[in-house]
């Protein structure tokens, strides 16, 4: 007995979006399951991180900030992932975006008046971030390195870097030995536009529908799809094969780079040791689980950044470690990989 | 010294080794297994149960055995029989692992289990200099050194060794002559993955001697650039492999002698020379001429023609 795949020749949206739906549904059963065999209670875990992620002010806040995090870094692999240019140094170029901002911030441009330096720091932390995604973009353009390998050494790298600044140089005095740099000085704080979000909010959800725009309607966004779809069809036809693997992961990186940007300006502002969870990597599954459509994935970011503010009342309450957010993800990335082939193939059982 | 820093430098690379070894398995037979930071992960964690449990390394040994080929058989169902794209497929593991391990490590963190401990290996430890240096380690080690000439004379002289390279180069081929590609990387795969949960294992048992979260700092990552270095052939992994851990454990050396560079810029060494590495060794006309398997990453199915 085994399995025989089909291409489909065309899928509907209807279809594609059920399947995910699907894989979704799959993802909890499985997840309740888990909870189920380790003697948890799954429908009280349910209940309790249902309503505070989404009913309860403080938890809505939480996930909105979330939220805004994960869909901007989702948005630059979005873009990458189209040219299946697997970037996987969302993290890390997270990491150094905030970086740049935080530099920019207290030693270079503190006394600037806020319309002029918020700007001015966002363009840092996009800076930044497309910086870090440079070198795996040459190296893979020029020597056909393999981008997961050099952009996850990024990750680790850029996260060891902001160690050496906030245990070191940058570290606050008055932290009480916490390793962090000072906070920010007013102006460079990003206004709050209900309760503790930040106006950055707005960013990604400008961003995709530019991005929408980008990939459907622009010379470039064929571009990448085609050097995504059949490279050598793209080289015929006289793209430039080089110059847009390197642009797209520097925008890529860039984007990335302008999460942490907001992050450092409108969430802890200040840098501080490991400040992210994995973000860049939740971002791949919203990636995937958006099907690479820029909107969708600001419903997907919105969902799973529910589910990161879940786990983190479980932990306080049920007293689950967190890593059952990255239980959950694994299991909901999995399933959501299968419903991709089951959209991708007709899958028929034979003998 | 230098005695030292060698003796380190195995120590160091003994997990590198198990992880490179068990991937050039799988990625001989086509499949590209990203997970193995997960499986490691998993693997220091069975390992340290089980030698916790039972009172007993070996035991821990062979739950980290059972467990990393478990999760390595579900790598395969996915890949091999799903046909799931490997690059996600393998990050998905290392998410599972990393979850998995930091929920049932929980009540771990801070124990002590019993350890692996030196045993002099008779008459060749009393060689001066390569006795200390070579000969004066843990089981696991000297196992290491077993495993690596006979994992190349199995894939480069056996049959059973030409037939994994043939799923590996061309399935459509191996498929014709009766080899079946399906169990074939079904085998290598969980195979593969035993011996990387095993060097996950070394980190809790031998190296670290006890369970930390996420302890193996990357390491699955750079055994992953490490495949690739060494050409996909044992013998070079094994040099890759101390290569690295020289590095990594120099790098612990400078640090302990109070040197004035931070150690976070040190604890980067091993990460920046993996990029080096990679730098000058993967480009499409080197992988082919040093060995790259063909079908790598490209699943196999009986009805298509081309993938």
């Amino acid at each position: 007995m085994r399995l025989s795949f089909e291409p489909r020749v065309e899928s509907s949206k209807l279809f594609e979006i059920s399947m995910m739906l699907l894989s979704v549904g799959l993802a909890f059963l499985i997840f309740t399951l888990f909870m189920f065999f380790t003697g948890r209670d799954p429908v009280g875990a349910y209940k309790t991180m249902f309503i505070w992620a989404f009913m309860r002010k403080v938890g809505l806040e939480g996930t909105l900030i979330k939220f805004s995090t994960l869909s901007l870094i989702a948005l630059g692999l979005i873009l990458a992932f189209k040219m299946k240019v697997w970037n996987i140094g969302g993290d890390g170029q997270f990491y150094v975006g905030a970086m740049f901002t935080t530099f920019l911030a207290l030693f270079f441009l503190p006394s600037l008046h806020s319309a002029l330096l918020i700007p001015l720091l966002a363009l840092g932390g996009f800076i930044g971030g497309s910086i870090w995604a440079f070198l795996p973009g040459l190296m893979k353009a020029f020597l056909g390195a393999d981008e997961i390998v050099v952009t996850l050494m990024l990750n680790y790298i850029a996260i060891l870097w902001t160690d050496y600044l906030v245990y070191g140089a940058w570290k606050d005095p008055g932290s009480f030995g916490f390793p962090m740099t000072p906070i920010f000085p007013d102006s460079a704080k990003l206004p709050y536009i209900w309760g503790k979000v930040h106006m950055g909010i707005l960013v990604p959800i400008a961003l995709a529908l530019v991005l929408r725009v980008i990939l459907e309607r622009t010379r470039w966004g064929f571009e990448i799809k085609v050097i995504g779809d059949n490279p050598d069809a793209a080289s015929c036809a006289g793209m430039n094969i080089r110059k847009n693997i390197i642009l797209t992961l520097m925008i890529s990186g860039g984007i990335a780079g302008l999460s942490g940007a907001l992050y450092v300006m409108g969430v802890q502002h200040r840098l501080q040791h490991g400040f992210s969870p994995g973000y860049g990597y939740t971002a791949i599954i919203v990636a995937w689980l958006s099907r690479l459509h820029p909107v969708a994935a600001l419903l997907v970011s919105f969902f799973l950044g529910g589910i990161f503010v879940g786990c983190e009342i479980l932990q306080i309450v049920m007293k689950l470690p967190i890593s059952v957010v990255y239980i959950f993800q694994a299991i909901l990335f999995i399933c959501v990989l299968i419903g991709d082939v089951l959209i991708r193939y007709k899958v028929r059982v034979v003998r | 010294m230098l005695e030292a820093i060698f003796t380190a430098a195995i120590r160091a690379g003994t997990p590198l080794l198990y992880a490179t070894l068990g991937e050039i398995f799988a990625e001989r037979s086509g499949v590209l297994n990203l997970g193995l930071e997960g499986l490691m992960l998993v693997g220091a964690l069975a390992g340290f149960v089980g030698s916790y449990v039972t009172s007993s390394v070996w035991f821990g040994v062979l739950l980290a055995l059972l467990v990393g080929g478990m999760l390595a058989f579900l790598y395969a169902f996915l890949t091999v029989t799903l046909r799931v794209n490997q690059v996600v497929a393998g990050l998905a593991l290392t998410m599972l692992g990393m979850g998995l391990s930091g929920y049932y490590g929980q009540s771990f963190i801070g124990k002590t289990a019993p350890q692996f401990s030196p045993v002099p290996v008779p008459l060749l430890s009393k060689i001066p200099f390569v006795g200390d240096v070579l000969f004066y380690h843990d089981p696991l080690v000297y196992l290491a050194y077993i495993l690596v000439p006979l994992s190349w004379f199995y894939i480069f002289k056996t049959r059973f060794g030409m037939n994994l390279r043939a799923v590996g180069e061309d399935p459509k081929a191996a498929d014709a002559v009766g080899i079946n590609v399906f169990k074939t990387r079904y085998i290598y795969v969980t195979f593969g993955g035993m011996l990387t949960s095993l060097g996950g294992a070394y980190l809790s048992l031998a190296y670290t001697s006890m369970w930390i979260e996420n302890m193996s700092a990357g390491r699955g990552w750079i055994a992953v650039a490490l495949v690739i270095f060494s050409a996909w052939d044992p013998l070079r992994a094994l040099l890759a492999s101390y290569l690295f851990g020289g590095v990594a454990s120099l790098q612990l050396r400078i640090q302990a002698m109070g040197s004035a560079i931070s150690p976070h810029l040190l604890m980067m060494l091993p990460y920046a020379l993996t990029i080096a590495v990679l730098s000058f060794i993967s480009s499409e006309g080197v992988r082919r001429r040093i060995g790259a398997p063909v079908a790598l990453m490209k699943p196999y199915s009986r009805e298509e023609r081309e993938y």
